[in-house]
């Protein structure tokens, strides 16, 4: 404790000195903070997706690009899937629609707008990935003018089970609502395809089509099935359209993820050395300034690992003072914004305790490396020179 | 954790530590070594031109003994007195302390030597600005070995009652006068009852009446605990209250001429007395 109360003091006498020395290291864990709650809201809605597409093949229009899980409205014939299903090695497949709640939203950074999916109840039981409800029950087959919503939409709508809403100018009750997952569904209106189909034919009844269209196809193949190798039979089978296999899929997320990680991190990483270099600025200037100290308590009996215990504490203190306070700014910003784009269904950062931990933990070990070198430089004081000095 | 550990496995004899002095069972008090012997030192500054500071000097001072070293300004008192509180290292020439030969102890050992068997006073009083009164006479033990920081802090105020500062043990030196400063740094320099104290200059910066309460304190406590204390002075009045005048000039102790202030006291202070007889009693 002595230890401590002498470093927090040292800190104490060069209040302004210090004050932005802490402000450094504070400025570099905010931004490794903020940065990293952004990273970990992407990882997770990165890890939804990649459970949700593992066993699926997912085919849709070809469109010449990646758009497959992103896609909405209707664009393919929902007969295909039974052109799918026939084909060697496809064990089930079943169409989905999705459609934005409100025609004139568009997707943003800030914001994912609600949309409304369209399922086959009895289909998506057999599904081995499983959204979680938190009220209420899933959606059975039958089912008209009834929907299961996401959590974002509980909290921006005030809806809960039993309250009634009107979806695209149709009345829908609510039967049940999902946990928060950190990802899309968050945002999802789920309504039987058919009832999905029956809002997409108000939208499309001026086009020429008469066919039911849908937004994708999910194709499940049989086990021990080559999913690359079947993606591209039904490719070749089928004209028109574009098939992902789960192992494209997961690579794509997660290459995606991985890159913009590296970028966010990365420069939250620049940040934090910025900061370090300023303690280690304070420290030589602060070992500098107390060099007669030094020299006294090396007279006394202090050791060079004595000196080095002292000097580490205190930059290891700066780190820790840095470090929350860092943290705490950055909590204080991610919570104003999650709250403001909640709103538009999306919460762009996760804080987590393991990233609390580890972004304090970090400026500590960063406050004690950047005393490494102030520290060796006052075990090199040599008292009998210190001492003659005015 | 006496000298004795400090130079562990370069003495045959095992010494046994009484209350921060050394003795041996074997020893006879009225023939122990000098407490402190210095003998041909040497030491020069390399520089453009080498500064020979030290040349040759020799000494010895006796247990209990306060000795007063005086000279002009670049004699070489205070390298002196840093060889001895080995601080700083000589050329050539042997340190010796009760006897045992310290001058090329380890240097991973020279801490431990000097918390245990040397206490500094400083004229600058070299106090902790941050520091209570308190914390600054406490500074040893926190280098000291877990045995002792236990009792530290009860010694600290101890050291702190016979300084007469007890009472403003939570005052910080900005908070104190010059002489309370120095009487706060002769605390910390006994604290941990050194076998040898070694003054810079302790009133050099205090005016006459402090100066005198200071040295009326250096030369109680040298009376009361019998520990050995060496001070460097320019002031007569502080160098005649000393046992014995030490006159360096030109890097040599020049050879005493007339009798001390007071006579060497041959044998050792009441306190080691009884501890002496009583391991008489047991042999």
């Amino acid at each position: 404790m002595t230890l401590v109360r002498e470093a927090l003091r040292n800190i104490w006498r060069r209040k302004a000195r210090s004050a932005l020395t802490i402000f450094g290291v504070g400025i570099g864990i905010f931004a490794l903070v903020t940065m990293g709650a952004l990273s970990q809201s992407l990882s997770k809605s990165t890890q939804v997706g990649i459970d949700y597409f593992k066993n699926r093949i997912l085919v849709t229009k070809d469109s010449g690009g990646f758009g497959g899980p992103f896609a909405v409205g209707p664009q393919l014939p929902a007969s295909l899937t039974d052109r799918i299903e026939v084909i060697d090695g496809v064990d089930r497949a079943y169409p989905t629609l999705s459609l934005l709640a409100d025609r004139d939203a568009e997707f943003s950074v800030t914001s994912a707008p609600a949309t409304i999916q369209g399922i086959p109840p009895e289909e998506v039981a057999k599904d081995r990935f499983k959204l979680e409800l938190s009220e209420g029950r899933n959606l059975r087959a039958g089912d008209t003018g009834k929907t299961v919503i996401g959590s974002s939409i509980v909290q921006k709508e005030k809806l809960g089970v039993g309250d009634t809403m009107i979806l695209r100018d149709a009345r829908f009750e609510v039967v049940g609502t999902l946990s928060r997952t950190g990802a899309r569904p968050d945002s999802f209106y789920f309504v039987t395809l058919e009832d999905a189909l029956g809002l997409s034919r108000n939208v499309t009844q001026f086009t020429t089509s008469t066919e039911e269209l849908v937004t994708n196809i999910n194709v499940f193949p049989k086990a021990g099935t080559d999913s690359t190798a079947l993606t591209e039979r039904i490719e070749s089978r089928i004209s028109g359209v574009d098939g992902t296999p789960p192992e494209q899929l997961k690579r794509t997320l997660e290459d995606a993820s991985a890159v913009f990680n590296l970028i966010v991190l990365g420069s939250a990483l620049i940040a934090v050395l910025v900061g370090s270099l300023s303690v280690i600025n304070t420290m030589i200037m602060s070992v500098t300034e107390r060099r007669k100290e030094i020299g006294v308590k090396r007279v006394v009996g202090a050791r060079a690992r004595h000196i080095l215990r002292e000097t580490i504490t205190e930059t290891g203190l700066i780190g820790l003072i840095g470090g929350v306070l860092g943290f705490l700014g950055s909590a204080v910003l991610t919570t104003i914004i999650n709250s403001i784009t909640r709103q538009s269904g999306l919460e762009l950062f996760l804080l987590t305790p393991r990233l609390a931990a580890g972004a304090i933990g970090f400026a500590v070990v960063l406050g004690v490396l950047a005393g490494l070198y102030p520290a060796w430089r006052a075990t090199r004081i040599k008292p009998v020179k210190v001492l003659r000095e005015e | 954790m006496a000298l004795g550990r400090t130079l562990r496995g370069r003495r045959k004899k095992k010494p046994q530590r009484m209350k921060g002095k050394l003795f041996t069972k074997q020893d006879d008090l009225k023939n122990l070594p000098p407490m402190v012997e210095v003998t041909g030192i040497h030491r020069t500054y390399e520089a453009a031109e080498p500064v020979r500071v030290l040349r040759g000097v020799s000494l010895k001072v006796e247990r209990g003994e306060m000795v007063a070293l005086m000279g002009p300004s670049g004699s070489g008192k205070t390298t002196l007195l840093n060889v001895i509180g080995l601080l700083d290292t000589p050329d050539a020439g042997t340190v010796k302390f009760a006897g045992v030969d310290v001058t090329d102890l380890k240097r991973r050992r020279i801490p431990l030597f000097r918390q245990n068997e040397v206490g500094m006073i400083f004229q600058q009083k070299n106090l902790i600005p941050s520091l209570t009164a308190f914390e600054n006479v406490y500074l040893p033990f926190r280098y000291a070995a877990r045995g002792k920081r236990k009792q530290g802090r009860e010694q600290a105020r101890e050291a702190l009652r016979l300084v007469g500062m007890l009472e403003r043990e939570n005052h910080r030196p900005d908070q104190l006068s010059g002489g309370e400063q120095q009487r706060v740094a002769v605390a910390r320099a006994l604290a941990l009852s050194p076998a040898v104290v070694l003054a810079d200059e302790p009133t050099g910066e205090l005016d006459h009446k402090t100066s005198d309460q200071v040295m009326d304190l250096i030369q109680e406590l040298n009376r009361q605990t019998g520990q050995t204390f060496v001070i460097v002075t320019h002031d007569h009045s502080v160098a005649e209250r000393a046992d014995r005048i030490l006159t360096m000039d030109d890097g040599k102790v020049v050879p005493e001429r007339g009798r001390a202030a007071r006579p060497v006291r041959p044998q050792p202070p009441p306190r080691k007395r009884a501890a002496a007889k009583s391991a008489k009693k047991k042999t």
